[in-house]
C-alpha cells in the first residue's frame, strides 16, 4: 500500500524531529525567561526577544514546535495506514512553512540585524522539509 | 503496517520518543536543582537582612536584557522582604554575546571600592542602551559620566576599573557560575538551589514566602 519511498519518509520523520526539538528548545527558553548562551553567533537573544518573535501574542517558537511535531505525525501516519490524504498535506505544510521561514530570515537579515543560530537551524530544517515536500508531489504524481 | 501489534509498539515508540526528548529539554532547563556556588562572603555585594538564612543569590550580566527587566522586579522584592531575605549581586558577563558585560561588571565594582556599588548598578541597568553596543572608549567614557553623577572620584574610578583586583573579581564571580553549571542569565539561586526564573513579582513572592515558612 506503501506509494512512497522509505528513505522519503524517513527523511522527513528526521528532518522535522530535529526542528521539532530545536523550536522545543527554543519554546522552554522563551517561558523560562532565561537569556540563552550562543556561543557560536551572536545574537539569538536580540532575535528571540524581539518584537517579531510573537504573532498575536503567541511566540512563533511555539508555532514552529506545533508545524514540526504535525509534520512528523502525518508522515508517521501514513507510513502506518498508507493513506494518501495525510501526506498530500506535507507538501501544503511544507510549502506554507517555507515561505514564512524566507519571511524570518529576511527579518534576522534585515530588519533585526541580527541573527539566532537556534532560528537558523530551523530555516534550513524547513527549507530541507520543503524539498522533500517537493519529492512527495513527484512521487504521487507518478503514482496516479 | 498489518499486525495491530507491531503497530501499537511503533506508536508507543513515537510517543516515547517525543515525550522524552521534551522532558530532557524541559529538565535541562530545571525548574529547581542545587547549584554548587560558593557560600557568601565578605566579598559579595549584599542587599537586605545581613543575618538573614534566606539567601538569593543572582547571577547577573549589565548587559543582557532579560536582566534589566528582572532589575525592575528586584527593587520591588528586595524593598518587600528586606528584613527577611539577604540578596547577593554576582557577576556573570556573557562575554562572548555581550561585548561590553564584562567591562560593565568593572565599572560596579570601580564603583564599589568608592563604597557606591549599588549606585553604579542602579545607572548600569537603568541606562543599558547608553551603552550596550559601544566601543570600549564610548562605553568608558559613560561608565566615567555615571561615576561623576553617583559622586565619586572619577580619577580614582578610571584607575580602578582596569586594576587586576577589579578584573579578578568579576572573573571569581564568572567562574564560580560555570562551576556551578549555570549557563543563563539572569539565575537565581534561592537558598542552595537553582530556581526557575520567576515571571512575575506575584511569582517571586510566593517563591519567597516558601522559604521563609520553610525556615520558621
Amino acid at each position: 500500500m506503501k506509494k512512497i519511498p522509505n528513505w522519503l519518509i524517513w527523511s522527513i520523520v528526521i528532518v522535522a524531529f530535529a526542528g521539532f526539538l530545536d523550536a522545543t528548545y527554543l519554546t522552554v527558553a522563551h517561558f523560562s525567561g532565561s537569556e540563552l548562551n550562543c556561543s557560536i553567533l551572536e545574537g539569538c537573544n536580540e532575535v528571540t526577544a524581539s518584537e517579531y518573535s510573537k504573532i498575536f501574542g503567541i511566540p512563533l517558537a511555539l508555532m514552529g514546535s506545533l508545524y514540526y511535531i504535525t509534520i512528523l505525525i502525518l508522515t508517521l501516519l501514513h507510513y502506518d495506514t498508507g493513506n494518501k490524504n495525510v501526506i498530500s498535506l506535507v507538501p501544503i505544510l511544507t510549502t506554507i512553512g517555507f515561505i514564512f521561514t524566507l519571511y524570518l530570515v529576511y527579518l534576522q537579515l534585515f530588519v533585526i540585524n541580527a541573527i539566532c543560530v537556534y532560528c537558523m537551524f530551523s530555516a534550513l530544517t524547513s527549507t530541507v522539509l520543503f524539498v522533500l515536500g517537493l519529492f512527495i508531489l513527484k512521487y504521487r504524481k507518478r503514482l496516479k | 503496517m498489518k499486525n495491530s501489534t507491531n503497530r501499537i509498539v511503533f506508536w508507543i515508540v513515537v510517543i516515547a520518543l517525543i515525550v522524552g526528548s521534551v522532558s530532557v529539554i524541559i529538565y535541562s532547563h530545571k525548574s529547581t536543582s542545587s547549584a554548587d556556588v560558593p557560600p557568601v562572603s565578605d566579598s559579595d555585594w549584599t542587599l537586605g537582612n545581613k543575618e538573614s538564612d534566606i539567601v538569593l543569590i543572582e547571577y547577573s550580566d549589565f548587559q543582557c536584557p532579560a536582566c534589566v527587566s528582572y532589575f525592575d522586579l528586584l527593587k520591588d522584592v528586595v524593598e518587600e522582604f528586606d528584613k527577611h531575605i539577604l540578596f547577593v549581586y554576582r557577576h556573570y558577563p556573557l562575554d562572548s554575546i555581550h561585548k561590553n558585560a564584562g567591562f560593565a561588571a568593572a565599572a560596579a565594582e570601580a564603583a564599589g571600592k568608592q563604597g557606591k556599588f549599588w549606585k553604579m548598578y542602579d545607572k548600569l541597568f537603568g541606562n543599558q542602551s547608553d551603552w550596550d553596543y559601544k566601543s570600549k572608549e564610548e562605553a568608558e567614557t559613560v561608565f566615567a559620566d555615571y561615576a561623576a553623577e553617583i559622586g565619586i572620584d572619577v580619577q580614582k574610578f578610571l584607575k580602578d576599573l582596569y586594576s587586576e583586583e577589579v578584573i579578578e573579581k568579576v572573573e571569581r564571580n564568572r567562574q564560580s557560575a560555570v562551576s556551578a553549571e549555570i549557563y543563563y542569565t539572569p539565575a537565581f539561586i534561592l537558598n542552595g538551589e537553582l530556581i526557575q526564573n520567576p515571571r512575575t513579582l506575584e511569582e517571586f513572592r510566593s517563591l519567597i514566602r516558601t522559604a521563609i515558612e520553610k525556615n520558621t
